[in-house]
Parts: C-alpha cells; sequence; structure tokens
C-alpha cells in the first residue's frame, strides 16, 4: 500500500486531527516560488518606505480620506476606479485560472506566500520533516521547549512586523516604526497592528492549507472555470501505470510494470496531503512540489522526467491542447477592454474637481444700488500632484460678474479648498432662475473646468 | 548503489504509524488531515462573513464620512475620530454578517430529513 505517513500529535491546536508534515522539495518550480516569494513579500514590505515628492509613495490615508499612488491621489469621489480595479483583479482570476490552473494559489496567494515563510522559520530551528516528527513525538524536555520557543518567538516577530507593515498602509510607516518601539502607538493602530499579526499567525503558522481546503472560496469555484485545454498538474497515469518497487537496473516493461516506483515521495512533499496519482482533486492548490518530487526520482532513476508535469487533459489522452480557444478569447477581449479604459479613465480624470454650493440661507441678496447677488461656495479638489492657481469665472450669464475674496486661488497638492464667492448682476437685467456655469481655470491652461449652478433672481423687476 | 538505495521504496522514509491506526484508513488522502465538521462550519462562516464585512465596509466608507454622520447633532463620545468610526464599522458588518452565515449554516443543517439528498 502506497500508505500516506500521518501522525497523531499531541501539543498540536488541532488535538485529535492529523497534522501533515510536508517533505522539503527542491527543483525548479520550487525554485520559482521561493522567486515568486521574494518578490511578492519584498514588495509589501518594501512600499511602505518609498517615498514620492517628500510623501509616502503608497498610503492610504483613510483619516484624511485620501488615497495616494505614487503621482496620484484619489478621493473617495474615484470609489469607481477601486471598483473597476477589483473586476478586472477578479476577471484576471478567471483568465489565467482558465489558461492554467490555479497558479495564484501555487504562487502568489497571500495564504501560500506567508505559508512559505513561516514553514522555512519552522524548519531553520526544528529542522526537517523527520527532525520535526521526532520532535513533535518526544517527551518535553529542555532542548523541546528550547527549540519551541524559538520558533514561536520568530513567528511572532515575523507577524507583528507583518502586522506593523500592514498598518504602515493606512498611517505613516516612517512615524508608525518608531513610535511602536517608544510604545506610543495609538489605540487603534496597535489593535490593527495586533489583528492583522495574529491573523498571519495564525493562518500561515498553523491553519496553512487547511484555509486553502474549508475556507477559500476560490479553490471552490475554480473548477468551473477549467476546461480539458486548461494546464493542471497531472499524473500520467498511462505511463506509470501499474505502479511497484523495482531494482534501478531492472526493465520496468520486463516485469509489467509502468514507470511509477511507488515511492510515495509525492505524497510526502504535498502540503495538503493528497495523493496526485489518484487524479486532479479539489485540495490540490497547484504549488507544483509534486513535480519537483518526482523529477528528482525520475532522474536517479534514469528515467524521463515528466511523470508528473504540468499538462492538460487533451495532452494527456494524446489530444492537441488549444490555448485560443472561446473561452480565453472571451475572458481576454473583456479583460484588455477593462485594463484599457481604466488606465483612460486615470489619465482622463479631471485633476481638479469642482462642486457649488449654494448658499443655503438666501435665494438671492438685493443690494443697495439694485444689483441681485447670489452667494456659493465653489469646492476645489486639487487630485493632482502639483499645486495649481486657477482664477473663477462665471459663463452664461450676460453682465454678471464674479466678487471672489482672491483673484487667484492657489490649491496645493490633494488639497480640497472652499472659496465662498459672490455672482452679482445689475438689478433687472435678469428675472427668475437661470442655469449658470462657474469656470475654474489656470493661467498655464492645464486647468479649464467647469461645474453648473441655478442664478436666482426676483421675478418682477 | 547507494544512491538507489535512498529512493527504493523499501527503503523510504515511511515513520510507522502510532498504535491503533490502520494505515489504510489513514490513506485516504482527503482525510488525513480533516477538520471537524464544527471548524469547518466556523472556518467558513467567519472567513465569508469577513470578506462580505470588508466589502461593505469598504463602500459604506466610500460614500459616507464616519466624521459627518455624527455632525447633525451632537456626535457621540465614543465617534471622536475617523479611525474608531471605520474599526467600528468594520466589527458591526462582521458581527452583522456573522449572524447572517450563523443562521443560514443553521439552517442548512437543521432542515427535515426527507430534504436531505440521500
Amino acid at each position: 500500500m502506497n500508505a500516506q505517513p500521518v501522525e497523531t500529535t499531541g501539543g498540536s491546536l488541532y488535538a485529535a486531527q492529523e497534522k501533515v508534515y510536508p517533505r522539503e522539495v527542491s527543483g525548479r518550480f520550487n525554485r520559482l516560488r521561493v522567486l515568486a516569494v521574494c518578490v511578492l513579500l519584498g514588495l509589501f514590505y518594501a512600499l511602505p518606505w518609498v517615498s514620492w515628492d517628500g510623501r509616502q509613495a503608497v498610503l492610504f490615508d483613510l483619516p484624511a480620506r485620501k488615497f495616494y499612488i505614487f503621482g496620484l491621489t484619489f478621493f473617495p469621489q474615484d470609489f469607481f476606479l477601486l471598483t473597476w480595479l477589483l473586476i478586472i483583479a477578479a476577471l484576471s482570476l478567471f483568465f489565467f485560472t482558465a489558461l492554467a490552473g490555479r497558479l495564484w494559489c501555487g504562487y502568489a496567494c497571500p495564504q501560500t506566500v506567508w505559508t512559505e515563510i513561516f514553514v522555512w522559520m519552522e524548519r531553520l530551528v526544528e529542522g526537517g520533516r523527520q527532525q520535526r516528527m521526532k520532535l513533535d513525538r518526544a517527551p518535553w524536555t529542555w532542548r523541546k521547549a528550547a527549540r519551541k520557543t524559538a520558533k514561536q518567538a520568530l513567528w511572532i516577530s515575523f507577524a507583528l512586523y507583518t502586522g506593523l507593515t500592514f498598518v504602515g498602509y493606512f498611517s505613516a510607516i516612517r512615524e508608525l516604526t518608531p513610535n511602536m518601539f517608544s510604545a506610543s502607538l495609538g489605540g487603534w493602530e496597535t489593535f490593527w497592528v495586533l489583528f492583522y499579526g495574529f491573523a498571519t499567525y495564525g493562518n500561515a503558522g498553523y491553519m496553512r492549507e487547511q484555509v486553502c481546503k474549508y475556507m477559500c472560496p476560490y479553490a471552490r469555484f475554480q473548477g468551473a472555470m477549467f476546461d480539458r485545454d486548461t494546464l493542471i498538474i497531472s499524473y500520467d497515469a498511462a505511463r506509470g501505470e501499474p505502479r511497484g518497487a523495482r531494482p534501478r537496473s531492472a526493465n520496468p516493461r520486463d516485469r509489467g510494470l509502468g514507470d511509477c516506483i511507488d515511492c510515495t515521495i509525492c505524497v510526502q512533499v504535498c502540503p495538503t496531503g493528497i495523493d496526485i496519482r489518484d487524479g486532479l482533486q479539489l485540495e490540490c492548490i497547484a504549488c507544483a512540489a509534486c513535480i519537483d518530487a518526482c523529477d528528482e526520482v525520475m532522474d536517479r532513476m534514469n528515467y524521463p522526467r515528466g511523470l508528473i508535469r504540468y499538462s492538460t487533459q487533451n495532452a494527456l489522452e494524446g489530444a492537441k491542447t488549444r490555448i485560443v480557444r472561446p473561452r480565453t478569447v472571451i475572458y481576454g477581449a473583456v479583460l484588455t477592454a477593462l485594463i484599457v479604459g481604466f488606465f483612460i479613465a486615470v489619465s482622463q480624470r479631471e485633476m481638479l474637481e469642482v462642486d457649488v454650493l449654494r448658499d443655503r440661507n438666501a435665494l438671492f441678496r438685493r443690494l443697495d444700488d439694485g444689483a441681485i447677488e447670489n452667494v456659493y461656495t465653489v469646492r476645489l479638489v486639487n487630485k493632482d500632484s502639483a499645486a495649481h492657481s486657477v482664477r473663477l469665472d462665471v459663463l452664461d450669464l450676460p453682465g454678471a460678474i464674479v466678487d471672489a475674496d482672491r483673484d487667484v486661488y492657489e490649491v496645493g497638492a490633494g488639497q480640497v479648498l472652499g472659496a465662498p464667492i459672490r455672482v452679482r448682476i445689475a438689478g433687472g437685467a435678469v428675472s427668475g432662475g437661470h442655469d449658470i456655469r462657474i469656470t475654474v481655470r489656470s493661467d498655464d491652461g492645464r486647468i479649464d473646468t467647469e461645474a453648473k449652478a441655478r442664478f436666482i433672481a426676483p421675478a418682477g423687476p | 548503489m547507494s544512491k538507489q538505495s535512498r529512493i527504493s521504496p523499501r527503503r523510504t522514509a515511511r515513520p510507522p504509524f502510532p498504535a491503533g491506526v490502520n494505515p489504510a484508513d489513514a490513506r485516504s488522502s482527503a482525510d488525513s488531515e480533516r477538520w471537524s465538521r464544527r471548524r469547518q462550519d466556523l472556518g467558513a462562516l467567519l472567513w465569508s462573513s469577513f470578506l462580505a464585512a470588508c466589502l461593505a465596509t469598504m463602500v459604506f466608507f466610500a460614500c459616507f464620512d464616519p466624521v459627518l454622520l455624527a455632525d447633525d447633532h451632537a456626535p457621540p463620545k465614543w465617534l471622536a475620530d475617523r479611525m474608531t468610526g471605520y474599526a467600528l464599522g468594520f466589527f458591526f458588518f462582521w458581527g452583522v454578517c456573522t449572524i447572517a452565515s450563523l443562521l443560514t449554516t443553521y439552517l442548512i443543517d437543521t432542515r427535515s430529513s426527507e430534504r436531505h439528498e440521500p
């Protein structure tokens, strides 16, 4: 029997549950994953420290309700862009799933990425698979306690650092970090550092692939995007079966055997504890550990690699794999359209947004010289990374003038400014309500925008 | 020769099963580390309500500024700043979504027997 090595553990969080001890693996797909982990985690930890124009380059400043992403500033009014971005993200996931299966799970999912780091720390302290199983079985000694404590210390400090970095995306990290070490962190900041730190610790240290199996919605519906041309991790049963042990020198065909030597290493390396030789399963997160492990075995046996490999159902059955097919074409076309549209929307965005609010107290005022005056507040929102100097004027009301406190309003980068203005017209020139436009222009011509408003004059002369 | 023996099936590192565990029982892949039903339900309902709460928090606070919500009348003391507003909003949504998930799980679990799939 190809029995899977399973141990019952005493001290694990899941008492009475069985724990998977994935065997360490090396090979090209593992190197690819380590590379992905380094790049993604490197980005995550480094990005908050990048500066741009004297401020944090990527900062979701929730208290000020402004998102800074490099040269761009986003306000709550731009929420549709975020929604748009999330739709693009979801569709990309569909597209890549149809094309190459669960690439996301194996290389890019935060769950995978942080689990990888936590497993690495565990190995650093507790050793390889055999040593860990032995250590967990062994009675408590000072040596065991020291190892477990060291592991927990590493895990907890890394989790806290992760929590701090996460909060650093929302609250300037260059102030946050010294504050944390001088214990003068704000209440909510402390709370969220601990909250995110604890979530990282629990998810990456303990729950690991159980999250993929029991809690991840994507794991359940990814099958809907699969077809016979999707790249999946598969065991070539036609080549491998019948499986069985044999000496290295023997010709398997003479013994009526396939290429699978039934060493069960593919099962031992599997972090979700499945046997890929049973076919594609929901639990498979496409980490390709079994491919690396099997390739190594095939090399030692002098058999060709690829008994377990990335393949498609069609390829395994000898048919041709089609990359261009209705599913990928439609996903790809919609995705391209959305991405192009997104960049157009961002680049065409008005850099200065203008809102005009009428004074709520009076419809109009009649001045001593008989002129009619309406009062407005012009709200100027500068979404640009540069300051702009603008002049206000009125259109669609011949003879009207704008009386503002200043000729030129200077709106700093990311600033919101309320400018009270009075629009005045000679008495008797107009009567009743008129739609007008308030224009906002900069002398350098970079800003030229307008907003609608309503001018109200008395009905009679 | 030594190379071969390292990967020969008989020598493959295969730890002995603890007494009382039948290897055949433990073999089945998915069963090897199965969460109890209750833990599965709890994980799924907390996680799905967390995701829904994130979405609700995002949409809600993109439309409403917690400070303005408290602006009309005397602002409640606990709504001192936006951070408090966001945090309480998030946990409020998470709580409500958890109740919905909990009830869904409970109702699906306690249907009369003839409605269950065989």
